[in-house]
């Protein structure tokens, strides 16, 4: 695979391995994943030794004389049986490398045991519905906006999944709230995802080694949020040598570097950073250069930083550290000078996210694994306002400083074990504990007014929270049979704040049963529970965005899904395909009641909320082609989704922002030859809702009323009453491979099909016959708001 | 909103713009009756009734409902039009319409609350007077006034300040001669600029302002609506800034009208239903939720309405007025 910055080379000694073992020890190594049926590796044990030596001639000695062949493709090793001639049928494989177990070394391995990923396997030979597992190779092709490979953009693409509104990293989850989605940087969670208001997610696509995403049957491992889970790992491997990329965007750059430090110890650094504020300078120059009174003031860039250092004690032990550091800055504002004064006005908006990470891996025993997380993870959200204003006059100066500043911030401490533990050929049981001290501020504003010698101080909502969660889970993936699986766990939660205890016990049960080994029929049930939610004005990304914890009156937030899903795949497993049905039901839902925004920002903030009910349901359809030079998929979503609240639209039922009933993707990735590779995307959907208040009606003003213009009012309408325009979009992209890197041009919205985003007040001018002749009157129309025709872009990544 | 509009023209360049596109959304409405209404302590009820309208219909004469009924209660009575409210009056407005058919709102007239002191303190900037009791000459000043009120206990309280010059009194400039004949005589004349008013310097004009619309440039400017919330049951010193005011007068002879200028300040105690539209009205205007609301990046916000058809405003308020003198301070800048 050209593209990834893995490791080629491997260290490996095996003797009498099972293959579980030695392939996971292979994807530590080099970040690749392996491809199998369950069925192809049952029984096998590996004996092999290597030193350094490329991962293909490992590969070839390890199966060489089997009757498996291995392909390379992307970021995955798939194994597949190879198709048997006459003479390969009365063949015997070498015994060296290819041995059946005595009963005695049986350790019951199951095939599924091998699998290094929950969900490496095919689909049809899990429990699980609704996981998807992304590479770093599928992030990359995924043509987007700017040329910026995203994840979150990546999971878009798939059933059940909502973008929101247009062009914005958002996700919002077979009828879920943008909020319900837990996203998780090598096992810790993220509050903050997204940079430059929404545009673009957090995760650097440079250094990800894969993405697991959950949206149906939840891992018992996973609670906190209601409708998905989505776990980005990153590159873990101890690289030969080093390996790096740098790219250059029209919007960002980014660097990352991996290598070795000795023998046992390797180190991942990332630095991810947008252009912007250089871009403006050269703009702002002109603009100022015309005025001496007049100076503007505007900075933005967002970053994401990655560090990690991963050392090996042994086979059995392996440590990491690390460090993730994002945050956006925007810096606005102007001097302006003239007769009277001076005048200096600050605006810093500054919001992100930071992770310290250290985890410790300790493999108990062959059948007993274990990972150890110890994380303090912060989110930050800053808004200040600073002027200074200066006044000369006759008898003196006058000076004034005012200052106005919010912050929110959440900080989690976080501790937790998780085990892995294969008791037999039949179960294999995952448990683990953890604990999280969470300190959140969901909004402290300070207000600093000095005028001359007086001074004003206000200080708005101080109250902070402290808050303990606790929770245990353990789940069993049993193999009842060959045709019956069954995965049934239990997250049991506390959550302790303001003096109350909420305990929480999240059943999670799948169940699959596959009558042919091509065929899997699945059930599933999973209960959620979410204490901690977000509060956002807008679907923009913005500092004022909080995270508040559940409090007062308002409950612990819950969702019951119950699913059921068939799935499918030709022999060669070139071909799949899938159907999914779901039923949501979500029980207190926070959300802004109406005409929140009268209420002042003096009263607490959860004076301005509601809670409430939702229900979403509704059926995914997926075709894919997994192999061969073109690959991709066709989605079809059919959903319905909606909200009750005692105090929003007067407590009668409304469809969600994102009800959007028809949703269609379609994915195709071309590997037009070994240089070039053609990407395209469509996605098709219903409008999103709109709340479209046609009628007005006059005010009176009420005598003066100095700050506004006398518009008519908009007469109040049921929420989101108005379904907006179908929305579609075709994107592209190409890639194109030289000796040192590739280049990569996209176009977004390729036969620029500008979508609906809002209905707006507008005016035209036309032409009439009056008394007076031709005149031109304005006169009001309904408007669309439509944005983002063809974007292009071009980025260039350097491999070393 | 200045920093808010540029930075959605920035994220809309750096998007490469969006565009407009006229269309006809071919939905039926229904329009529905509209009650607008102030109620001031004291004086007669005034009612507009009107009907809400598509936002493309132009027809402005179709607007006005001409088979209304209203009908006026006071305190559960209902009332004729000689009917004066008085502080503390529950009223409630029906109003029938056999084609757009009923609404009704109803509004307590609240308490007014006096003003308890002012105090006065003006800031010279420039003086053109020489001081010796000549009248002719300017100055301009700041005025900071210092506005106590003593908050009723008890009640939430809901507060509009209005103010307005109090114009010089020149004497004529004609005059007679020993004949009674009208003659003209060099004018005596004064002219007063009260200054512009800060709101944004007196902080509780700005209590309804979140810290992202402040951060955005949303400022108090021209809202002078306030709550009880900081000081219920309490005094409070309200700190009124006019800035760059400016007198100046030309007359040959101390004439004691030229210098009798100053301010009326009105104390309104008003309704929530007032101060919710107004609060509404700067939300809509200034506020960042409006803007983004427009942009369709949030949801759209409708009208403040307390009837029960979601259109129109019945409000009430009780007001007193007290008057600033500034004939001290001239007469000593003169030199009087």
């Amino acid at each position: 695979m050209p593209f990834a910055v893995v490791a080629q080379h491997v260290t490996i000694h095996a003797n009498g391995q099972p293959a579980a073992k030695v392939f996971r020890e292979i994807m530590d190594q080099t970040g690749k994943n392996f491809v199998y049926s369950s069925d192809l590796l049952k029984d096998l044990v590996i004996t092999v030794n290597a030193d350094r030596k490329p991962m293909k001639k490992v590969l070839s000695a390890m199966f060489d004389g089997t009757d498996i062949v291995y392909k390379v493709k992307g970021n995955n090793v798939i194994l597949k049986r190879k198709k048997r001639k006459v003479s390969d049928v009365e063949s015997e494989p070498k015994p060296v490398m290819y041995r059946a177990k005595s009963p005695d070394e049986r350790s019951a391995l199951l095939s599924e045991l091998v699998v290094v990923s929950r969900l490496e396997a095919p689909v049809v030979e899990t429990a699980e519905i609704g996981a998807k597992k992304i590479t770093a190779e599928e992030v990359r092709r995924m043509p987007v906006l700017f040329g910026e490979s995203d994840v979150i953009k990546t999971l878009q693409a798939q059933p059940g999944v909502n973008e929101g509104t247009e062009g914005l990293a958002g996700m919002y989850v077979h009828g879920g709230n943008a909020d319900e989605n837990q996203y998780m940087l090598d096992n810790v969670p993220l509050y903050h995802v997204n940079h430059f208001a929404g545009l673009f997610s957090a995760f650097n696509p440079d250094i990800i080694r894969y993405v697991d995403f959950f949206k149906s049957s939840i891992p018992a491992k996973y609670d906190g949020r209601l409708s998905s889970f989505m776990d980005v790992r990153l590159q873990n491997g101890i690289p030969e040598k080093i390996h790096g990329t740098a790219r250059l965007g029209l919007t960002s750059g980014a660097f990352n570097i991996t290598g070795p430090i000795g023998q046992n110890t390797s180190y991942l650094f990332g630095l991810r950073r947008a252009w912007y504020d250089v871009l403006t300078i050269p703009v702002l120059a002109i603009i100022n250069s015309k005025s001496d009174d007049e100076k503007i003031r505007l900075q933005y860039y967002f970053m994401d930083l990655n560090a990690r250092i991963n050392h090996r004690f042994d086979d059995n032990l392996s440590a990491f550290v690390s460090a993730y550091f994002g945050n956006d800055l925007l810096k606005s504002g102007g001097e302006y000078t003239d007769s009277y004064g001076y005048d200096d006005d600050k605006y810093d908006f500054k919001w992100g996210n930071i992770v310290v990470q250290a985890g410790v891996n300790y493999r108990f025993s062959p059948m007993l694994t274990s990972e150890f997380t110890a994380a303090y993870t912060r989110f930050l959200s800053s808004i200040q306002r600073s002027e200074y204003l200066k006044e000369s006059h006759e008898s003196g100066t006058t000076e004034s400083h005012s200052k106005l500043k919010t912050d929110n911030n959440v900080n989690d401490w976080i501790f937790k074990g998780d085990f892995d533990w294969m008791p037999d050929d039949k179960s294999r049981v995952r448990f683990g504990a953890g604990y999280v001290r969470h300190s959140f501020l969901p909004s402290r504003t300070t207000r600093d007014l000095m005028f001359d010698d007086n001074r004003v101080v206000t200080r708005d909502s101080v109250d902070s929270y402290g808050a303990n969660e606790l929770n245990f889970y353990i789940e069993d993936d049993w193999k009842i049979s060959d045709q019956l699986r069954l995965n049934g766990g239990l997250h049991y939660s506390i959550f302790n704040i303001d003096h109350k205890f909420h305990n929480n016990v999240s059943p999670r049960m799948s169940i699959a049963w596959r009558p042919d080994e091509r065929i899997a029929v699945k059930g599933a049930y999973s209960r959620t529970v979410q204490y901690v939610h977000q509060l956002a004005q807008s679907d923009l990304s913005l500092p004022t965005d909080q995270w508040i914890p559940i409090t007062g009156k308002f409950k612990p937030q819950t969702a019951d899904k119950l699913s059921l899903g068939a799935y499918g795949q030709t022999e060669d497993g070139r071909f799949g395909a899938s159907v999914e049905g779901y039923w949501k039901w979500m029980h207190n839902l926070v959300e802004y009641r109406d005409e929140y925004f009268l209420a002042p920002p003096l009263e607490m903030w959860n004076a301005r909320l509601t809670s409430g009910r939702g229900v979403a349901k509704g059926i995914d359809f997926k075709i894919e082609k997994r192999t061969g030079r073109l690959t991709g998929h066709i989605a079809y979503s059919l959903g319905w989704s909606d909200r009750t609240f005692a105090e929003k639209n007067g407590g009668v039922t409304y469809p969600a922002r994102f009800d959007n009933r028809h949703t269609i993707n379609i994915v195709a990735n071309w590997d037009v030859s070994k240089k070039v590779q053609l990407n395209a995307a469509w996605v098709g959907h219903s409008g999103n809702r709109f709340t479209f208040m046609p009628q007005l009606w006059e005010p009176d003003e009420f005598g003066r009323l100095n700050f506004n213009y006398g518009a008519d009012a908009p007469l109040r309408c049921p929420v989101n009453n108005y379904q907006l325009p179908f929305y579609h979009r075709l994107d592209l992209s190409c890639t194109v491979r030289n000796k040192r890197g590739y280049w990569t041009f996209s176009l977004y919205n390729a036969y620029c099909h500008m979508n609906t985003v809002a209905i707006r007040y507008g005016t035209k001018d036309v032409t009439e016959q009056t008394d007076y002749g031709l005149t031109v009157v304005s006169k009001p129309v309904f408007q669309k708001v439509k944005v983002l025709p063809i974007i292009p872009s071009i980025t260039y990544t350097w491999q070393f | 909103m200045a920093i808010l509009r540029y930075i959605i023209s920035s994220l809309l360049l750096l998007s490469l713009v969006s565009c407009f596109e006229d269309f006809d959304p071919k939905i039926d409405v229904s329009p529905v009756l509209c009650i607008n209404s102030l109620i001031k302590a004291g004086e007669p009820v005034d009612v507009k009734v009107t009907r809400s309208f598509l936002y493309t219909d132009t027809d402005y004469n179709d607007r006005y409902v001409t088979d209304a009924v209203v009908n006026i209660y006071a305190d559960g009575e209902r009332v004729d039009a000689h009917y004066l409210p008085q502080e503390g009056d529950l009223i409630r407005i029906e109003v029938e319409s056999e084609k757009y058919g009923s609404a009704s709102a109803e509004v307590k007239v609240p308490h007014a609350v006096p003003v308890k002191s002012v105090k006065l303190t003006p800031s010279v900037i420039n003086n053109w007077f020489p001081g010796d009791g000549t009248m002719r000459g300017g100055v301009e000043y700041n005025l900071d006034l210092a506005v106590e009120i003593d908050d009723d206990p008890g009640a939430d309280n809901y507060f509009k300040f209005d103010y307005a010059a109090v114009e010089p009194v020149a004497d004529t400039n004609y005059g007679y001669d020993e004949n009674g004949n009208v003659i003209w005589v060099e004018a005596a004349n004064a002219w007063y600029y009260p200054g512009m008013f800060n709101a944004d310097r007196e902080p509780i004009f700005g209590e309804h302002i979140g810290a992202f619309d402040s951060a955005m440039g949303g400022d108090s400017f021209g809202f002078t609506f306030f709550t009880d919330r900081q000081f219920s049951g309490r005094s409070y010193t309200l700190h009124l800034i006019y800035t760059g005011a400016s007198y100046s007068v030309s007359s040959r002879e101390w004439q004691d009208g030229l210098i009798d200028c100053g301010l009326n300040i009105t104390l309104s105690t008003i309704s929530r239903s007032f101060y919710d539209w107004a609060n509404y009205r700067w939300q809509a205007e200034s506020g960042v939720i409006g803007g983004l609301g427009e942009a369709g990046l949030a949801d759209q916000i409708w009208g403040y309405s307390n009837v029960t058809t979601n259109a129109g405003v019945v409000a009430a308020q009780s007001s007193v007025t007290y008057t600033v003198s500034l004939r001290d301070f001239l007469a000593g800048i003169i030199g009087q």
